[in-house]
């Protein structure tokens, strides 16, 4: 194979490739952010919630992690125009990724929530504490820590799996890549740059996430 | 022509954006799908001679009104990546035009008929099956933005690849062969077809 490798075409629309980038952190961020928070109402409404809900939250797991995440996107963007809802694309792509990984985390977080022992609960009970607070200190954050690892994991899964967000015209970073590559044809070393954007994304996201961890459940707490 | 060639035809087939990495790469020796003839692309690709025309239009329902290039602004055209549309289009489009871009043709014809976008800008082959195949959308051409001829690639420095398909394309739209491929696949006859 004889290509020449021409790197100083990327440097050129470097700016660019970062807006990207930061488009790819701020929806993953903030699916994060929502995911989770459907994830725990998800839950809570599994483990302890009256039957309907049980029902209603198995199916919505079982719906969407069996089906491919493109399609979810497709469905929020090109089929809820028909019942009146018109999306824009970064819309329905944050959309489609908070309900997705809500999905997924809702699991993980479920099995912190059952590995919380029973006699724990009703210590609490005991003590008088309120509903609201036995959910907060004595069984949601618990939980949370247990299962932090495998959370981030999704997270940072979350956050790769959002490059399929460029197919519906949203100009995260590989939609920008897509647009450059196929612009300038200079395709291995924009995806070569992209590759290792999206590598140090997924440091920094799981930096970020060790660092919520230590100020969340470690902090002030002898090892 | 991989029978006039004597040699087994393997199809390698790509998305849009993926005909000339595919090429480069090694996984397909020709690239002949419509690759339009620009001078960009023939930058890091060798072009054969033209084996057909196509034209880029801007397509849309009837409810948007598009007559001239100035009403393009304010509306939402969507154009699919690594096409002709995306190489001739922005051009055309004056300032304040919302250019949206999709992967794949059949994403951007989607957008246009769940309303996503105001208009689309494709070949006529491509928003005449759109046109076709939705009817209730009442989609109709707006305005013609470019007529372009497309040729085969093969990698830079292949001569003797392109010499040959050179030859054979000679041969083939002296007999009538490649008008007839052109009428079954457009449903419209072929132009006559200059060579470099």
């Amino acid at each position: 194979m004889n290509y020449v490798f021409q790197f100083n075409v990327v440097w050129d629309h470097l700016p660019e490739l970062f807006e990207g980038a930061r488009l790819t952190i701020q929806l993953s961020a903030t699916a994060m952010a929502l995911g989770l928070l459907v994830a725990v109402v998800c839950a809570y409404g599994k483990s302890a919630g009256p039957r309907p809900v049980r029902w209603l939250v198995a199916a919505y797991v079982e719906l969407i992690r069996n089906t491919p995440f493109l399609v979810q996107i497709f469905i929020f963007y090109f089929s809820l125009p028909v019942i009146g809802l018109r999306l824009t694309a970064n819309t329905a792509a944050l959309a489609a990724m908070t309900v997705n990984l809500g999905a997924y985390a809702s699991e993980i977080v479920r099995a912190g929530i059952e590995a919380i022992p029973h006699g724990q609960v009703e210590a609490a009970r005991a003590l008088g504490l309120k509903r609201m607070q036995i959910f907060r200190f004595i069984i949601i954050f618990p939980a949370l820590k247990t299962v932090y690892p495998a959370l981030a994991s999704q997270f940072i899964l979350l956050m790769l799996r959002s490059s399929v967000v460029s197919t519906i015209s949203a100009v995260e970073l590989t939609a920008i890549t897509n647009s450059l590559a196929s612009t300038t044809f200079r395709s291995f070393e924009f995806y070569f740059i992209a590759t290792g954007l999206y590598l140090a994304m997924a440091l920094g996201f799981r930096a970020g996430l060790s660092a919520i961890y230590w100020a969340l459940f470690q902090r002030g707490r002898a090892a | 022509m991989a029978k006039d060639m004597g040699i087994e035809l393997e199809f390698v087939q790509v998305p849009s954006t993926g005909r000339i990495p595919a090429l480069l790469a090694g996984r397909a020796d020709v690239t002949i799908a419509s690759i339009s003839v620009t001078t960009d692309r023939a930058k890091t690709v060798m072009y054969c001679n033209p084996n057909g025309a196509l034209q880029i239009v801007i397509f849309g329902p009837k409810s948007v009104a598009i007559k001239t290039p100035a009403d393009l602004v304010g509306k939402r055209i969507g154009i699919t990546r690594a096409t002709l549309e995306e190489a001739t289009v922005p051009k055309m489009a004056p300032q304040g035009t919302n250019i949206v871009w999709f992967d794949d043709i059949s994403a951007t014809s989607q957008s246009m008929l769940s309303g996503q976008v105001d208009a689309v800008a494709m070949t006529s082959f491509a928003g005449k099956t759109a046109a076709d195949g939705n009817p209730d959308k009442q989609i109709e051409t707006k305005l013609p933005v470019t007529t372009a001829f497309y040729g085969p690639i093969v990698r830079p420095g292949d001569f003797e690849l392109r010499q040959w398909i050179n030859t054979w394309l000679f041969l083939n739209s002296q007999n009538g062969t490649l008008a007839a491929i052109y009428k079954k696949y457009t449903g419209l006859d072929l132009p006559p077809l200059p060579v470099f």
